[in-house]
């Protein structure tokens, strides 16, 4: 798996968390979890943005990105 | 409601989840990078606690539901077993144990769905010697070993706080209603019987 895109990972793990967190909202379409799915993308990337930039502030060398 | 608003409806939701979960995530962030969270670690490690914790806490939303029914019921139970052996003298087995039970179950299944949250932090933190043992919100007030002063500061985490306490505090009067009403109708029974209101 080493030669997967690191962002084909994100979507694909994205749209499961969707899918679950949509069943366990009780959502009635895939529009509801695509909705959700988009959300977990957004705060799975925003995490690696904060942490590339505390990262950053510190001097620290992330291996990826 | 329309197939349509449904959808925005979602989306909302989902946008206004994410606004607030941003202090969560910088707190976090910063919380275990200081704590010497291997760097390329850290966000594999949030992004699984924020999915545990979003999942699980909706579980719990609803299970917080029904022990509060359950404790309700328990207290009750239990008040009127205790008026009643009060004023009467009575011993009623099934009020008693009826009242045990369901008061078991209810904080049971409060505190089995509260410690999932726990250690959904607690693995997020596995490998910080000092944290493993500690729950998430005593570190965070820890004078000595907080947060002061590692966290990046946001115009708008005034108003994220003042939503998240809003929030909390909407739905845990739900819950505490549920059991006050419980307890109440317990002691309008034991002042009935005992002829002190009609």
């Amino acid at each position: 798996m080493s030669d997967t895109p690191e962002i084909v990972n994100q979507i694909e793990s994205s749209l499961l968390q969707g899918a679950l967190t949509g069943f366990l909202a009780g959502a009635t379409s895939v529009t509801e979890m695509g909705i959700l799915a988009v959300a977990d993308l957004h705060r799975q990337r925003r995490i690696q943005e904060v942490v590339a930039k505390i990262a950053a502030e510190q001097g620290l060398e992330l291996q990826d990105k | 409601m329309t197939t349509t608003s449904s959808y925005k409806r979602v989306a909302a939701g989902a946008a206004t989840a994410e606004f607030l979960n941003d202090f969560t995530i910088r707190r976090d962030a910063a919380y275990l990078i200081h704590y010497g969270v291997p760097i390329d670690e850290v966000a594999a490690r949030l992004t699984r606690h924020q999915r545990y914790v979003r999942n699980w806490g909706m579980v719990s939303f609803w299970i917080w539901f029904y022990a509060a029914i359950a404790i309700a019921d328990g207290c009750n139970l239990l008040i009127q077993w205790s008026g009643m052996f009060l004023i009467r003298g009575e011993i009623n087995p099934l009020k008693l144990w009826g009242g045990v039970i369901c008061l078991a179950l209810g904080v049971s299944l409060f505190y089995g769905t509260a410690l999932t949250l726990v250690w959904a932090w607690r693995r997020a933190c596995a490998g910080i010697p000092h944290v493993d043992a500690r729950s998430k919100w005593r570190i965070y007030h820890d004078k000595d070993r907080g947060m002061k002063g590692i966290v990046d500061e946001d115009p708008a985490d005034a108003l994220r706080k003042l939503l998240v306490w809003s929030i909390t505090i909407i739905l845990g009067s739900a819950y505490c209603y549920m059991i006050a009403a419980g307890s109440f109708t317990g002691i309008w029974y034991v002042l009935r019987e005992a002829g002190l209101i009609r």
